[in-house]
């Protein structure tokens, strides 16, 4: 049942999904089953990947988290209440594949929008934005533009403006999947920083195994057509991850297993 | 960022070359004309030489003086009902599917339809004054507006629009912080559009039936073969023109971030 006041549940997963299942209608006689029967949940300050090849449901699974799609069949409970709820207690803070900044406005004045749109202005934001900024590290280039920004520094620039609604839940839909591959761990590095800072639950889409597993608690896999889950794995390496876990025998059995796993949920690919 | 300064320098230098290069053409073409001109021997009624229509400049600047202000005011006050129009109704089209199907087909059809053809109807209606004129010019100015700022509002992402949903913003929080502002650098493209199609729409409109107006002008010295007024007539449109768009360039230049910030 919901609960009246918007917030942390002392007790029980931050986001509970049951049954969640999403079907699009092609034509009138024909229709994709997008994501099958999904029960699962999640717990406060975890950090869970999702993964799995294109079209096995995992950012049709983000979205319908996030409230941007409603989902055919099923309940989500985010902190005990629906997603449009937690979206109005700015409960969600959600990162894409691009980082989507307004070109006009300076990288603080980006980090400003959400604020200014929900109504929360003043010189305590200004100062929250400042410590974001220096968290992602980018508190020399506050006053700069985004076109004068590289893609990793666009990209901390928008999680940096995901944080600063200080929400309960960061949705993150392979945030860099853009990036080169140095950089790209480079990020994950300073992700797993602002993680361990923030402690903020985060859900994680990617398509990249190592990655899932460097990053996560507990790594679920998925499968297209239909999508579903088909492996639900715990990862135990220890915290906090530096680089070199990438080495370690336990590190490498957690990949090599979801990759054979996942080879052999799709043959032909 | 660093390097910026010496390539703002640079870049201010090759515009001032250029626009010495054109003036210098334009010169170049000018004494070509007059010397053309002379040397052929060219009656005036074909051609008048530059000199020619200088003079015909000065002895009619009152006259032509008068009748700019009448098609001035005509193309400004069309333009900004066209500008309005077009705002206004791409916000519409933008806002509402139903509307933007409704509203598709009669849209097309004011400019599928020859302006020359609608203009007796509109003089039969509002008669020669003003009003057919503005009504006429906002026809011709609209469209460019229109289909600029459209597609300038549909330039949003979907990640974006999904980035505001996830804080529960509203439709008009939506519009007033993204939509709008990303579409200003098509509104000026459109702009600079309608500020051209507005003179033309002026001159269509003088010429089928008016009593004063450049375009009234140049078809009463044409009829009476007087060219060389009938050149000074259209020198003085041609440099209405130009400053209509010049102001919208200006506008767009003060008013456009991607002009400011440099993003082509």
């Amino acid at each position: 049942m919901m609960t009246d006041c918007p917030g942390k549940q002392d007790e029980g997963p931050l986001v509970s999904l049951s049954s969640v299942a999403k079907t699009y209608r092609v034509d009138k006689s024909a229709a994709v089953v997008a994501l099958q029967e999904v029960t699962l949940d999640i717990d406060d300050k975890a950090f869970v990947s999702f993964i799995g090849p294109s079209g096995c449901g995992k950012s049709t699974l983000l979205s319908i988290i996030a409230g941007l799609l409603e989902p055919t069949r099923g309940e989500i409970l985010i902190a005990g209440h629906a997603p449009a709820r937690a979206r109005e207690a700015h409960e969600l803070g959600v990162v894409f594949q691009q980082p989507v900044l307004l070109p006009w406005r300076t990288i603080r004045a980006n980090c400003r929008l959400l604020l200014e749109i929900v109504g929360i202005t003043g010189p305590e934001t200004e100062s929250r934005i400042e410590r974001l900024l220096d968290l992602v590290n980018l508190g020399d280039f506050a006053d700069l533009y985004p076109n004068q920004l590289s893609g990793g520094m666009r990209q901390r620039a928008a999680i940096a403006r995901a944080l600063c609604l200080d929400p309960l839940l960061l949705l993150m839909d392979e945030p860099f999947a853009a990036l080169d591959e140095f950089t790209r761990h480079q990020m994950n590095m300073e992700l797993l920083k602002v993680w361990a800072q923030s402690r903020k639950t985060i859900v994680f889409v990617t398509h990249n195994i190592s990655e899932a597993v460097f990053l996560s608690d507990r790594v679920i896999a998925m499968s297209p057509r239909p999508g579903r889950i088909v492996e639900d794995l715990p990862i135990t390496l220890p915290r906090p991850r530096e680089s070199d876990v990438r080495y370690t025998r336990d590190f490498t059995d957690c990949v090599v297993h979801l990759q054979k796993l996942l080879e052999r949920e799709i043959p032909n690919a | 960022m660093r390097d910026r300064a010496p390539a703002e320098t640079g870049a201010s230098k090759t515009r001032r070359r250029q626009t010495v290069g054109a003036a210098g053409l334009v010169i170049l073409l000018i004494v070509a004309w007059q010397l053309g001109v002379v040397l052929f021997r060219v009656p005036e009624y074909l051609l008048p030489s530059p000199a020619q229509i200088a003079v015909a400049l000065w002895e009619t600047r009152a006259v032509l003086g008068d009748h700019t202000l009448i098609t001035l005011g005509e193309v400004l006050f069309g333009l900004l009902v066209g500008v309005i129009l077009g705002f206004a109704l791409a916000m519409l089209m933008s806002w509402s599917p139903t509307l933007n199907n409704a509203l598709y087909a009669p849209i097309l059809a004011t400019q599928t339809t020859p302006i020359v053809a609608i203009a007796p109807i509109l003089i039969i209606w509002f008669g020669v004054g003003f009003t057919p004129k503005v009504i006429i010019i906002a026809i011709f100015s609209f469209f460019p507006v229109l289909v600029n700022t459209l597609a300038g509002l549909n330039a949003t992402s979907l990640q974006m629009t999904q980035l505001l949903n996830s804080v529960a913003a509203s439709n008009w929080q939506i519009y007033r912080y993204v939509k709008i502002p990303m579409a200003l650098p098509h509104v000026f493209v459109g702009l600079r559009l309608a500020a051209a199609a507005s003179v033309v729409g002026a001159i269509v409109v003088e010429w089928v039936s008016s009593t004063a107006g450049l375009g009234y002008l140049l078809i009463l010295y044409q009829s009476r073969l007087n060219i060389s007024k009938a050149f000074a007539t259209l020198f003085i449109l041609m440099l209405l023109g130009v400053c209509v768009f010049a102001f919208f360039a200006w506008l767009e230049r003060r008013f456009s971030w991607q002009k400011r910030l440099g993003i082509e």
